[in-house]
């Protein structure tokens, strides 16, 4: 992943009477071939080795140009003791956990919206695929920033994957309740809406449980054991 | 290769320009539009088919559309009489009341558009209300309720109550979109039907209009 590591900021803010940080000004990279995994229709392998058109490569390549400039990557973070954790079953092997919400913001969804609305569907199309993809690369970075601030706090500790409301028996009303109850989102202009979405809809909300004995498996999203078989984002078909 | 050809080429390459240029040329040398609207179902219904089969990219499915629209744009005032068989049904989409997931809907009121539905697009965070009242309003065949939410299905739920309670369930089917949506879903709520993708959402949408 290329990413201009000198213009990363972590910064520390004092929120009800917590240290949270903020992490900005990153840059993620973006993959054609995540987009086109994201853009391809159908279940069939037999088709999959189609070359894929130029001129699909080309209005990508466009649509990438437009939405970088569009792409403003943030996150929040902190850590909490895991006693203090809803539901029990998530967090009761846990020692301290990470709750994190991170964004691209709103630009690329708002150009998006403008090119689905002006009948431009298949500019649309890539937009939002760029997007999503750059909301999952965005909650990777950030993932990864948080596992380096957390080295020395969780030394021979265990770590889960990050896993999200909404997943891996998570309700995503419970999830994000407990989530932005303990994260002024605000500083990142992420909120929540009565319904539990997220806006800007780019965004994504995740846990990291760390301790002696974690269970690992929590924090595993498998696409082979995910009931949500008409998920956008499944990685099996 | 003949102009009906180069129209189905028009349409599967999803080049708008030309496929306004055919549809234009065919109107006058007064080809037979009744056969041209035909080819060009048929080249919309194969582009459907090669993106369910994995061969197209969900951007050339658009563009495809994008050129069908636009050639339809052309044909249809000169249907009035000629092509009423080409309408399938009315359909109104929407997403429902909370949730403001615009995309996956509009692909769907894109391809039923393309394939012959009058489709009336309420958009996203859509009331019960309005969805019923609007259906009620142009007699549609069919609602299309999109949600992306486990939070917002349960306004699916509700469209479906409320169609009960004003004894209007009959007059409607009703199909469910969205990743948290399952089969048993539809079941337990006494929809109508569901679909994992804009093309066997129309498939779906025709076979019910049958029915």
């Amino acid at each position: 992943m290329e990413q201009t590591l000198s213009l990363l900021k972590i910064l520390f803010k004092e929120q009800r009477g917590n240290l949270v940080s903020i992490i900005e000004d990153f840059q993620i990279y973006l993959n054609d071939k995540e987009i086109l995994r994201l853009l391809r229709g159908g279940n069939s392998t037999k088709a999959r080795n189609r070359e894929v058109p130029q001129d699909l490569l080309h209005e990508i390549k466009e649509m990438k140009e437009i939405a970088i400039d569009l792409i403003k990557p943030r996150g929040i973070y902190n850590i909490f003791n895991s006693r203090n954790l809803v539901p029990r079953f998530l967090f009761e092997k846990s020692e301290r956990t990470v709750l994190a919400v991170c964004t691209i913001g709103e630009n690329l969804e708002k150009r998006c919206s403008e090119f689905i609305k002006r009948g431009k569907l298949s500019n649309g199309v890539i937009l939002d695929a760029i997007a999503s993809h750059a909301a999952e690369e965005t909650a990777e970075y950030v993932n990864q920033k948080i596992l380096e601030e957390i080295v020395q706090e969780t030394k021979g500790k265990e770590i889960t994957y990050r896993f999200s409301p909404g997943y891996c028996k998570w309700s995503l009303e419970e999830g994000q309740k407990l989530i932005f109850n303990f994260l002024q989102t605000a500083s990142i202009e992420v909120s929540l809406t009565k319904s539990m979405m997220m806006r800007p809809v780019k965004s994504v909300s995740f846990a990291i449980n760390t301790g002696l004995e974690v269970d690992k498996e929590l924090g595993i999203k498998n696409c082979e054991t995910c009931d949500l078989i008409n998920c956008a984002y499944r990685k099996v078909k | 290769m003949d102009l009906y050809t180069k129209s189905k080429e028009a349409i599967l390459n999803g080049n708008t320009s030309l496929a306004e240029e055919i549809v234009k040329k065919a109107i006058l040398e007064n080809y037979d539009i009744n056969a041209l609207i035909d080819t060009l179902s048929e080249a919309i219904r194969e582009a459907g088919d090669l993106f369910e089969e994995g061969e197209f990219f969900l951007p050339e499915l658009m563009r495809s559309a994008e050129a069908m629209k636009a050639a339809m744009g052309i044909l249809t005032p000169t249907l009035s009489q000629e092509k009423e068989s080409r309408f399938i049904g009315k359909v109104v989409i929407g997403t429902i009341e909370g949730d403001i997931h615009d995309i996956g809907k509009t692909l769907v009121a894109s391809m039923l558009s393309a394939e012959g539905f009058e489709v009336y697009d309420l958009g996203a965070d859509v009331p019960v209300a309005t969805f019923i009242d609007k259906a009620v309003e142009v007699d549609a065949h069919l609602i299309c309720v999109s949600a992306l939410l486990t939070t917002t299905m349960v306004g699916q739920k509700k469209l479906i109550d409320t169609l009960n309670e004003r004894n209007i369930r009959e007059k409607f089917k009703v199909l469910l979109g969205g990743a948290p949506v399952s089969k048993r879903w539809v079941e337990e709520i006494g929809a109508d039907g569901t679909a994992d993708n804009a093309i066997s959402a129309v498939k779906l949408a025709k076979k019910l209009m049958v029915l």
